[in-house]
């Protein structure tokens, strides 16, 4: 469903600030398959994200959707394939307008938009039917403005307008960063639930590594711009907590870590 | 209460563009200064087209287009090379200027003689107030525009767009572009403010290229405003109080001006007022909160049926309008045709034919647009009449109008199933149409009236008591003057005590012989019963009056003037008013048979004081009192024409002064006004009540004071400068209408030729002596070769002094250098590219702009040792060489003699309009000295000015 070539982005180009984000990545994901991304922090995830939805153009590299080559595409031109949930919470919606007109611009989402009115009675029930499964008694709340809703309720109903129209891809980047601990839950709870009931493909970054065990049919490992691990089907199902942190060691090694980073990975990761 | 009407209207018009402003500035958050340009695209598109000849609804859609261009020129700036809204705004608005010249051609197109949505309007109102009915015309397109505006904000599309100023992030995310959104968006508002443009435009009559500035401003505030009054996420609410806010600043405006505030002060003013309601909104928030509840809960429930009425009746009208526009342009089939036979040149017949054309025009009727007038004249030569009636005919004319008896005998005649309205008849009952007043052929009626032959008689008795022989000359071949003199003898009959000579003549050469041999009879007068023969040649009678001191009385009232002592008549040109009405109550559907005959309604007893003095005759103080017109000094002063059923009383006359700023010249034209009008009103004894109006240079404040002038039913208005007599001659059409300090009333658009002009209106043109200046230019430096020349092309004036520049250096072989600018920031760039180019004379004229630098553009040419020339006297004190212009003063006082006319009675349509420039110079002598050049004494002399 999404294959990645030889991907390289690099920012400030010539300055001191110069940054190797994406350093040659390659990956393919089939279709039904859900991946999460952990990494250290600045190690590209947020990056590749941004480059498969067309938020950044990158520097090389080519980037295939469904068979089609969308390089070149601007980001407007990929939401046909791709929804995406944000790590900011507020990021996702719109807090002026209703849920209901919110849920409406995602049912749209790739298609044109014509003057004519199709926020009715009967898709508004659709709409009224499908926040109920998010269970966070928003149902009756349609015409309420989104700036109303707390950060977790906005980020559900964020999934929700992810999946309204089902994406050929699904991407999401820490998007339960921002929540309490319970609502974090919640939101990955409906999150599996999505990708199940709609059989999606998803690339879901995260920083916590119980997520990104608990959920998911491979796990990419990310550092300083290149995918340094990529572990799936029953190698994934086996995985545990320590043999992800065998893997980081093993970063300690080649990057020459110091115990200090490790401890700060550790209290960051668990 | 036209006032509050007017206020209410412009606040209509330009709601378009605070909606436009609501779409950039709520939905996108940021105020799009664009518009500031975009509102006169709209005006100077739509007056250019309609001065073509276009419909004005059809230029609607095209002054939307056009703006719509524009904006999305600054959007597409905006987001492709992500250039921050406010600048890009700028930058286009900037450009905008350029353009808008481009498509004006000059910077002020007039547009009080097309059609325009306000005339086509008018032309179906059922009898409201003018003001009112506007009103009810805008009030049904606001709404059609809420409607539409609201309903699209709400269809997937303007959700869309109302989402990505809300969210762009979200929207990209969502598959939709956001650049192209945006564009969409302040093309969209931009296109409205065209509208906006167009709309402002036709309503004031002109199109002027500053007329958007500041339009930003006024459109937040509306913005503002409206969000304070009403407060609901519903857009229809949202945009029905944008709509509301922009009527609410405009009646603001217009009662700050009404409770006399201080123009000086409006701009504080408004932004106490933008502030206050900013401040406010958040305590009477919650009370408007829930009157908008309501409205948004009844605009909910009866949304469908409100929307289909509004739809159509919009449709119905608009639809009607339309039709009624193109018909009123282009079918003339469908017109009224009348058709004007006019027996020959005499005065009789012209004045008639003035009298009635200005006051059919005043009825509403104008040639080409809603009905046709065809004019032909016999030239005296009877016969033709018939051939006129018959080509008339065939052209289908649907009233005939003979002027005079004999194209009238030649219409009866001829013409028996049209109606026939006849004026200037003396005795219609002679030439076959009908017996008496009321009964006459049925396609038939007209105005008469026999001379007043006995009046004049009792006149001439109370000056020449007991036996005298009175002397007459007349053509027999005419039955009008035959019908006169059996008038005259009857009137005799009863005086025996007259004896009457006459002599008969067969053509005008034959007249002096005829009065010399009278004068030989040793007759105490002439006594001129009305003959067109005669008064051809009336001069010659005249001659032979002051030669021999024999008086002429004679019945015919525009004699007084040519010479004549006493004339007792009727005004022919209130004879051509009254059948002006007789053929539109025709037109309305009166049946002619029902209508009498009229007698002329006005009577001139006219004593000419100059003839009185040169032939020493002392006129009797009864004479004198009775007397209604009067020639003394050569001003010839009338009753008024005004048709008795609209005639005022006498009482205190209320006069609106209005100036548009402040400037020497402008104070000093005012100055000279009052002062000579308060002498003369103190002398003559009437009593004028004065208001004073001061726009102090703001756009908006001269019209809501044009509004105001037009509203509180003044007696006159004096207006000074260009600017004040455009607005006021837009917004007032009937008040007596004295203009000065203007430079060309013409390219103003009030007149077509110095006497074709607006009828209620007339004044003074007082060009820059440009030519003459020159002209000293070149006798003061003979071997001068260059004149370099800065001027704004912003300003009309210096337009019209520039072109005129240009002529006068070819005829006086000078080489013009040019820079036009725009603002004064580039003014130090012209000059240096002129001296650069090596210039011999610098020379400015007429322009507001410029000459408020004068003192430091003098010092820069003192410092180059280039002579400086201007047009206004007084600028010698701040350092120009030689200055020539006008007086203000004077012209001031010039002005105010015309309006003493008006107080007299005088109609404004009877005064041309008068090029008046008392030169006035001012010269430094200290300059001439160091560029040796030597001033003629006689030219020192003359100088107002002199600095030694
Ligand atoms: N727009 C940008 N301009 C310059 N540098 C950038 C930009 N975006 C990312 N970077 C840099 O690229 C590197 C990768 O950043 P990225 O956001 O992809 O990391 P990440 O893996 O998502 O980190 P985190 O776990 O903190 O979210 C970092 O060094 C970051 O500073
Ligand atoms: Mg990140």
């Amino acid at each position: 469903m999404i294959k990645v070539e030889n991907l390289t982005q690099t920012f400030n180009t010539g300055t001191i600030d110069q940054v190797e984000a994406l350093k040659s990545i390659s990956l393919e994901i089939k279709e039904h398959e859900f991946v999460t991304v952990i990494g250290t922090n600045g190690s590209g995830k947020s990056t590749l994200l941004n480059v498969i939805a067309g938020n950044i153009l990158p520097d090389g590299g080519t980037i295939l959707i469904d068979g089609n080559d969308v390089t070149k595409k601007m980001d407007y031109q990929r939401a046909k394939y791709i929804s995406r949930v944000f790590q900011n919470p507020y990021s996702g919606t719109a807090p002026g307008m209703t849920i209901a007109e919110n849920l409406l611009m995602a049912w749209f989402r790739g298609k044109h938009r014509y003057p004519v009115s199709s926020l009715n009675r009967a898709l508004k029930n659709k709409f009224r039917e499908q926040i109920a499964t998010l269970d966070m008694q928003l149902e009756d709340r349609l015409e309420n403005l989104m700036g109303s809703l707390s950060g977790g309720q906005r980020q559900a109903v964020t999934l929700l307008m992810a999946v309204l129209q089902t994406p050929k891809v699904l991407l999401l980047d820490e998007h339960t960063a921002a929540l309490d601990p319970k609502t974090a839950a919640q939101v990955l709870l409906l999150t599996k639930k999505f990708a199940g009931a709609h059989n999606l493909t998803v690339l879901m970054v995260t920083h916590s590594m119980q997520h990104a065990l608990a959920i998911g049919t491979r796990i990419i490992m990310m550092h300083n711009g290149r995918i340094v691990e990529n572990i799936g089907g029953d190698d994934k199902k086996q995985l545990t907590i320590e043999d992800l942190f065998a893997k980081f060691e093993n970063i300690r090694k080649l990057e020459k870590l110091t115990p200090e980073l490790i401890k700060t990975l550790r209290n960051q990761y668990i | 209460m036209e006032l509050w009407i007017g206020a209410v209207n412009l606040g209509m018009l330009y709601a378009f563009m605070a909606i436009g402003t609501f779409i950039t500035y709520k939905l996108y958050s940021f105020p799009d200064i664009t518009i500031d340009g975009t509102f006169t695209t709209g005006a100077a598109v739509a007056s250019i087209l309609i001065v073509n000849g276009w419909n004005p609804f059809l230029v609607l859609p095209v002054a939307f287009l056009v703006g719509s261009m524009a904006g999305f020129i600054t959007g597409f700036i905006h987001t492709r090379f992500k250039i921050e809204g406010l600048l890009a705004g700028i930058l286009v608005m900037t450009g905008l200027y350029s353009v808008n010249l481009h498509i004006m051609g000059k910077s002020n197109i007039p547009l009080l003689n097309d059609i325009t949505f306000v005339s086509v309007i008018a032309s179906v109102n059922p009898g409201l107030n003018p003001e009112l009915w506007n009103c009810v015309f805008l009030i049904l397109v606001i709404l059609v525009i809420w409607m539409a505006i609201s309903m699209f904000l709400n269809t997937d599309f303007g959700l869309t767009m109302r989402a990505t100023g809300n969210n762009p992030i979200m929207v990209a995310a969502q598959g939709v572009s956001v650049s192209r959104m945006k564009i969409f968006g302040i093309a969209l508002a931009n296109g409205l403010v065209g509208i906006s443009g167009a709309l402002v435009a036709q309503y004031q009559g002109f199109a002027d290229v500053g007329m958007g500035v500041g339009s930003i401003i006024f459109s937040l505030a509306a913005v503002i405003i409206g969000e304070a009054v009403l407060r609901h996420r519903s857009m229809f609410i949202k945009v029905l109080g944008v709509i509301l806010g922009s009527i609410i600043f405009r009646l603001a405006v217009a009662l700050s001006l009404h409770l006399g505030m201080d123009p000086n002060d409006l701009k504080l003013i408004t932004a106490f007022f933008v502030l206050a309601t900013l401040i406010a909104s958040g305590a009477f928030g919650k009370r408007s909160a829930g009157l908008s509840q309501y409205l948004q809960h009844l605009f909910h429930k009866y949304r469908k049926s409100f929307m289909a009425l509004c739809i159509v009746l919009f449709i119905l009208f608009a639809g009607f309008l339309l039709y009624k526009s193109t018909v009123f342009n282009k079918k003339p089939g469908k017109m009224v045709k009348i058709g004007l036979i006019m027996a020959n040149n005499s005065d009789i017949v012209t004045k008639t034919r003035d009298g009635l054309i200005s006051e059919l025009d005043r009825l509403g009727y104008r040639n080409g647009k809603n009905c046709i007038i065809l004019e032909k004249n016999a030239e005296g030569d009877i016969p033709v009449n018939q051939t006129i009636i018959n080509h008339y005919i065939n052209e289908q004319v649907d009233v005939f109008v003979p002027i005079s008896t004999a194209s009238t005998q030649a219409a009866l005649n001829k013409v028996k199933d049209k109606p026939i309205v006849f004026a200037t008849v003396a005795n219609p009952f002679v030439i076959g149409a009908g017996t008496s007043p009321i009964d006459h052929p049925a396609n038939v009626t007209g105005v008469y009236g026999p001379s007043p032959i006995r009046d004049l008689l009792a006149v001439f008795r109370k000056m020449y008591p007991g036996k005298v022989t009175i002397g007459t000359i007349y053509n027999p071949a005419y039955p009008n003057t035959v019908s006169n003199l059996k008038d005259l003898k009857k009137a005799l009959n009863d005086d025996k005590d007259i004896v009457l000579e006459e002599v008969t003549i067969s053509g005008s050469n034959d007249v002096y012989q005829a009065a010399l041999s009278l004068a030989a009879k040793r007759i105490t007068a002439f006594v001129l019963i009305n003959d067109i023969t005669v008064f051809n040649s009336f001069e010659s009678v005249v001659r032979i009056s002051k030669n021999s001191r024999i008086p002429i009385f004679t019945c015919d009232a525009e004699r007084l003037k040519d010479g004549a002592l006493i004339a007792y008549g009727f005004e022919y040109f209130v004879s051509g008013m009254q059948a002006a009405h007789l053929i539109n109550r025709i037109i309305k559907g009166e049946n002619p048979a029902q209508i009498p005959f009229e007698k002329y309604k006005i009577l001139t007893y006219g004593v000419n004081f100059d003839v009185a003095e040169e032939l020493k005759i002392i006129i009797p103080s009864s004479v004198q009192s009775e007397a209604n017109a009067t020639m003394k000094k050569g001003v010839l002063t009338k009753p008024p024409f005004v048709l008795p059923e609209d005639k005022q009383d006498l009482t205190p006359k209320k006069v609106a002064f209005f100036q548009s700023g402040s400037n020497s010249m402008l104070d000093n034209c005012a100055d000279g006004f009052k002062e000579r009008i308060m002498s003369e009103s103190k002398r003559l004894s009437f009593t004028l009540k004065i208001d004073n109006y001061n726009a102090l240079g703001d756009y908006m404040t001269g019209q809501t004071i044009a509004k105001t002038i037009a509203d509180k039913n003044y007696d006159y208005v004096v207006t000074f400068s260009t600017v004040a007599l455009q607005m006021v001659a837009n917004t007032n059409k009937k008040i007596p209408h004295v203009f000065c300090a203007v430079t060309d009333p013409i390219k103003a658009g009030v007149a077509k030729t110095d006497v074709d002009h607006l009828p209620h209106l007339t004044g003074l043109a007082t060009p820059q002596p440009v030519e003459a200046t020159i002209k000293l230019m070149r006798a003061l430096f003979p071997k001068a070769v260059k004149i370099g020349m800065v001027w704004n092309t912003g300003e009309i004036n210096s337009e019209i002094c520039t072109e005129k520049a240009r002529a006068a250096c070819k005829n006086y072989g000078f080489k013009l250098s040019e820079r036009a600018i725009t603002s004064l920031d580039d003014i130090d760039d012209a000059i240096n590219s002129l001296t650069g180019s090596g210039m011999d004379i610098f020379y400015i004229s007429g322009d507001v702009m410029i000459s408020q630098i004068i003192p430091k553009l003098a010092l820069t040419m003192q410092k180059k040792g280039i002579p400086f020339f201007t047009n206004t006297d007084s600028d010698v004190n701040a350092g120009s060489f030689v200055s020539l212009g006008a007086d203000y003063f004077e012209v001031g006082e010039r002005g105010a003699m015309i309006l003493e006319g008006l107080l007299y009675g005088a109609n404004p349509r009877d005064i041309p309009i008068e090029t008046f420039v008392p030169f006035s110079l001012g010269v430094n002598m200290k300059l001439a000295r160091q560029y040796k050049v030597a001033v003629p004494d006689t030219l020192v002399a003359r100088a107002k000015y002199v600095i030694r």
